[in-house]
């Protein structure tokens, strides 16, 4: 069985690559390099290993460019489902966090700017360009925790879609409906009572775990979907 | 005139308008009045061409417009050939016009800073210049970033060309080979920005693949085969 043959298992391919190369920049980068509340130091760090910090960059870039092709590989698996909600897939989960994600990327650019302290930028003190490039690394924080509504609410047409399919397990489509919650809570949280952000974030860790548990399903087992006619003889036979 | 041939011209018309618009504000603009690494110049050059400034950010906006146009117009040239290549390169471009949009911005906030509003005076002047001259890069800086799109599109587009039977084969082996160079340009300039200049130089006559393929829709249209004709 060929992946060309099978749409699932092109999606699970491109889920994957996006589940390896999110955490490049949304983990590593910020545990390798940030160092909370510190601006000197963590300037200091991303002048020391600029090289990664812009492949965190790139990083962020690819996994917006590859979602726009999961959620079309989606869109495929699911049109015969329900044309609607595999529209709303691509709409939700991959244009606009598309957009949002390659977007975000420019604050990057901005504090590695102040970080390298262009010659225009020695108006400012250095502390002042740290505390600045401070600044551009939390908005990208921010502009993260604004994007996981995005990341959750994609789920939600994707979990009906997968409930409803009839070729992929129903446990996986409830799992991504908790996986979209938890995202939600995230999101909310970190924009309404930021201090509870990293413990809400442990707590309900489990349920983002729907995506991996669908990823590895789609990548393992894969999906096809079932002609019509050949589900109804089959609900005929039963 | 076959439909085809209509949907082609208009395609090309409205393709072909972006090289009015895109050249002003990503070549004339920075060279007219962005002073390289010197934000007292620039601001100085900005504010007393503040209307010229203005019209670079219309532009943008207008030629974010028009990329949606375009693609549009090619969605209804091109859809008959593959509909899910097609649906792709509408994709791709959605995202850039969004992101072509926010970049605006930069150039917003930059101006904003340059005139140096009340509320802006608790900064230096030296200060605010500095401040703006980095929302003018980062302006820059969102253009290399949204070359990843300009390049990306191209693929689906290429290869609709190449399939189409009614366009030449070579436009679409240009416009993919043209899709390249802006990724090659674009992955050049965020992880070694040094040798930017050089590769854009390199580059640049691949990029006038798209130029043939908006000069070849215009003057030449569809070549519609008759059975092609009778398929439709």
């Amino acid at each position: 069985m060929s992946s060309t043959h099978n749409p699932g298992r092109v999606a699970g391919f491109l889920y994957l690559l996006l589940v390896v190369l999110a955490p490049v920049r949304l983990i590593y980068i910020p545990s390798a390099l940030y160092v909370r509340g510190n601006a000197t130091a963590t300037a200091n760090n991303i002048a020391t290993h600029e090289l990664l910090f812009r492949l965190g960059m790139v990083s962020d870039l690819l996994c917006g460019t590859i979602v726009i092709f999961l959620t079309l590989a989606f869109y495929r698996l699911f049109k015969a489902v329900d044309q609607n909600l595999a529209v709303l897939v691509v709409i939700l989960g991959g244009l606009l966090p598309a957009a949002i994600d390659f977007l975000n990327v420019l604050n990057d650019a901005a504090a590695l700017m102040l970080v390298r302290g262009a010659d225009f930028l020695s108006v400012f003190d250095k502390p002042q360009r740290d505390a600045l490039a401070m600044l551009f690394l939390r908005l990208h924080h921010q502009e993260i925790v604004a994007a996981e509504i995005l990341w959750g609410l994609w789920l939600f047409p994707l979990a009906i879609l997968t409930y409803r399919s009839r070729f992929l397990p129903r446990f996986l489509g409830v799992w991504l409906i908790i996986n979209g919650f938890a995202y939600l809570i995230i999101s909310f949280t970190g924009l309404l009572l930021p201090q509870y952000e990293d413990m809400v974030s442990n707590i309900v860790f489990p349920a983002l775990l729907g995506e991996m548990a669908f990823m590895l399903w789609l990548v393992i087992k894969g999906a096809k979907p079932q002609p019509l006619d050949a589900s109804a003889s089959l609900s005929a036979v039963g | 005139m076959h439909p085809t041939d209509k949907a082609a011209r208009v395609a090309g018309a409205v393709y072909l308008s972006m090289v009015v618009t895109a050249p002003f504000s990503l070549i004339y603009i920075p060279s007219t009045l962005i002073v390289r690494g010197n934000a007292t110049a620039t601001a100085n050059n900005i504010l007393a061409h503040e209307t010229l400034f203005r019209l670079g950010i219309v532009a943008d906006l207008i030629t974010s417009i028009i990329f949606i146009c375009v693609v549009l117009a090619l969605y209804r040239l091109l859809s008959g050939v593959n509909k899910t290549l097609a649906s792709l390169m509408v994709a791709l471009v959605l995202v850039s016009a969004a992101v072509g949009f926010m970049n605006v911005l930069n150039n917003i906030a930059a101006l904003t800073l340059f005139r140096g509003s009340d509320f802006l005076a608790v900064l230096d002047k030296p200060q605010r210049d500095a401040l703006a001259m980095l929302f003018i890069r980062l302006h820059g800086q969102g253009n290399v970033i949204n070359e990843i799109f300009w390049g990306l599109w191209l693929f689906p587009f290429g290869v609709l060309v190449m399939r189409s039977g009614f366009l030449p084969r070579i436009l679409g082996v240009w416009l993919i080979i043209n899709g390249f160079a802006y990724l090659t340009t674009s992955l050049r300039g965020l992880l070694a920005p040094q040798y930017m200049e050089k590769v854009s130089n390199i580059a640049f006559p691949v990029l006038f693949g798209e130029l043939a393929i908006m000069l070849w829709l215009v003057i030449k249209g569809a070549k519609v085969q008759p059975f092609a004709a009778v398929a439709s």
